[in-house]
């Protein structure tokens, strides 16, 4: 009776109705198999969608850059330099009170350091006129700002007597970003 | 029977044994997918807040102003809106919202000022523009002071009156620097490198980018010299010696004067680089006078030293001597009345005639 019992039922099932070894290792194979599918997805997702958000995070900041150099030169009423159709690493231009301001871009160390790269910051220097002495100049430090970093490089390029045309690469350690935009003085002309 | 009962339940353990891994692992690679899914998204919002924060606020008020505009233009500067008295005017656009003051600033003058708060993505901006309209050309020129306003924005009891005393303020320091800044902006622009230019404005070149890179010369176009037919020229005088071949007829000089102005100067720079490019061509210079004054004798020496005057210019420019004659003809050519000044001016004059030997 038993081992009738034993040869109308399978093998590889137990007579407690339990599973086999066989049953086992076939479920752990697949649950190791699984898991390293899902965890190789998982690292591959969780690594791509660091990626993706160290990259969206510079664009925001590369944004917010443009954004202040576009305020800045916005207040302008005249360039100085780069003449008209030269290109140059920095911008000098007049401002709305006739104070001179001055974008230019200054080696970061520490950064270039830390990335392997040159990277540069672009300074924002405002003289002020009516105190500058043309024989002996100095600028105030006070009146300097940082208006971007992580970048590698900025070309001014006026294109007409209200128009400049800005081309400029930011850098981080693995990758590179380029932003090209025109900004254009708001001062048509003297109202005054 | 017990064989019976038993089948049904190796069933159910075979299959649950595979279900409930599959289910439990499948559950957290949906939940692991969602959870990416989610934080790309809020970084890509991120990413779009941060994009228009100014530049949104700008074109907000940008859009604003150009309503204004249209509507002087539509209406005529007699029929303006805000002709009465200042007109404000409230809206929403694109997902944020403005108040804008339109107001005359100098009405002879065609002026008003145009001031627009904007409030976008919970900043408000403030942009002032002062305006000008020009009649004639049916356009406008502006003044945009985007610094003032912002500072302004949560100081109490700031009217808009207020603001314009400040724009005021700018444009008067703006007339006082002028002078200053554009000789800072000569000297700056006459730098050879970026490195000077950062040091006239007193800023330390060290660790600047390009500072010792050349600046790029003006780009020049190389034109070839065009041949001139002096000949043709001569077509065009009329009332002149017929027997001669004019180059210039109408080189005049003002009463009782010989010396040469900086005007005249550039028409003979002109003439010498002629002169230079045709070496084979010689020229006759007469000098003529009205003869209101002076004997006839002066006349003559006053218009030889007009023609001296000018072939001197021409040699100092590096005319050879040679290719040149001088020749006075005092009162004794006129080529228009002295009862008129047209007419004297024509008079008074220096002929570049062209020697018979180049013709």
């Amino acid at each position: 009776m038993i081992m009738k019992k034993r040869s109308d039922t399978s093998p590889l099932v137990t007579a407690g109705g339990g599973f086999t070894v066989v049953e086992l290792m076939v479920v752990i194979g697949i649950m190791a198999l699984l898991s390293v599918m899902v965890f190789g997805m998982f690292s591959t997702t969780s690594s791509n969608q660091q990626k993706v958000s160290t990259d969206l995070q510079m664009q925001a900041m590369i944004l917010n850059s443009q954004n202040r150099i576009v305020r800045t030169v916005r207040e302008g009423i005249d360039f100085i330099l780069p003449e008209l159709g030269e290109e140059s690493a920095a911008l000098f231009f007049a401002d709305s009170e006739n104070n001179i301001r001055v974008l230019y871009q200054q080696k970061d160390e520490e950064l270039s350091k830390r990335t392997g790269k040159i990277l540069y910051k672009l300074v924002h220097q405002k003289v002020e006129t009516k105190d500058f002495n043309v024989g002996s100049p100095a600028s105030d430090p006070k009146l300097s700002t940082t208006v971007a970093e992580y970048v590698k490089d900025i070309k001014f390029r006026v294109s007409s007597a209200n128009t400049v045309n800005i081309t400029a690469c930011f850098a981080t350690e693995r990758a590179e970003f380029q932003t090209m935009f025109e900004i254009g003085l708001q001062n048509s002309g003297v109202v005054e | 029977m017990s064989r019976f009962k038993s089948q049904p339940n190796c069933v159910r353990l075979r299959s649950s044994g595979f279900v409930f891994p599959l289910i439990l692992f499948a559950s957290l690679a949906v939940g692991l997918f969602i959870m990416t899914l989610t934080q790309y998204q809020s970084a890509n919002r991120v990413k779009f807040q941060h994009l228009n924060d100014y530049q949104g606020a700008f074109n907000i008020a940008w859009s604003a102003l150009v309503e204004v505009l249209a509507d002087i233009q539509s209406k005529q500067w007699s029929n303006r809106s805000f002709k009465s008295g200042p007109k404000d005017k409230s809206a929403s656009l694109f997902g944020g919202s403005y108040n804008l003051r339109v107001a005359d600033h100098d009405v002879a003058q065609y002026l008003f000022n145009v001031k627009v708060r904007v409030s976008f993505k919970n900043k408000n901006h403030l942009f002032y523009w002062r305006m000008k309209y020009n009649p004639n050309l049916l356009d406008f020129t502006n003044l945009f002071i985007p610094v003032c306003y912002e500072d302004m924005l949560d100081k109490p009891g700031v009217t808009p009156g207020d603001i314009d005393a400040i724009v005021d303020d700018m444009l008067e320091t703006r007339e006082e620097n002028r002078e200053k800044a554009e000789e800072i902006a000569n000297i700056i622009k006459s730098t050879p490198t970026l490195k000077e230019a950062l040091e006239k404005v007193g800023i330390n070149p060290g660790k600047v980018k390009d500072a010792d890179k050349p600046r790029p010369t003006p780009p020049t176009v190389p034109t070839a010299p065009t041949p001139l037919t002096l000949k043709d020229i001569a077509t065009l005088v009329t009332g002149a010696d017929p027997d001669v071949v004019f180059a210039i007829k109408d080189f005049h000089f003002g009463g009782d004067v010989a010396v040469l102005t900086e005007e005249q100067k550039d028409l003979l720079d002109a003439m010498a680089k002629i002169l230079t490019d045709r070496p084979e061509i010689k020229i006759e210079l007469r000098g003529h006078t009205t003869g209101l004054v002076g004997t006839a004798e002066s006349n003559m020496e006053f218009s030889i030293e007009r023609a001296q005057n000018v072939a001197d210019y021409l040699i100092s420019v590096g005319i050879a001597a040679e290719r040149l004659t001088v020749k006075g003809f005092g009162r004794e050519k006129p080529i228009a009345s002295n009862d008129t000044e047209a007419g004297q001016t024509k008079n008074r004059r220096v002929e570049f005639v062209l020697s018979s030997s180049s013709i």
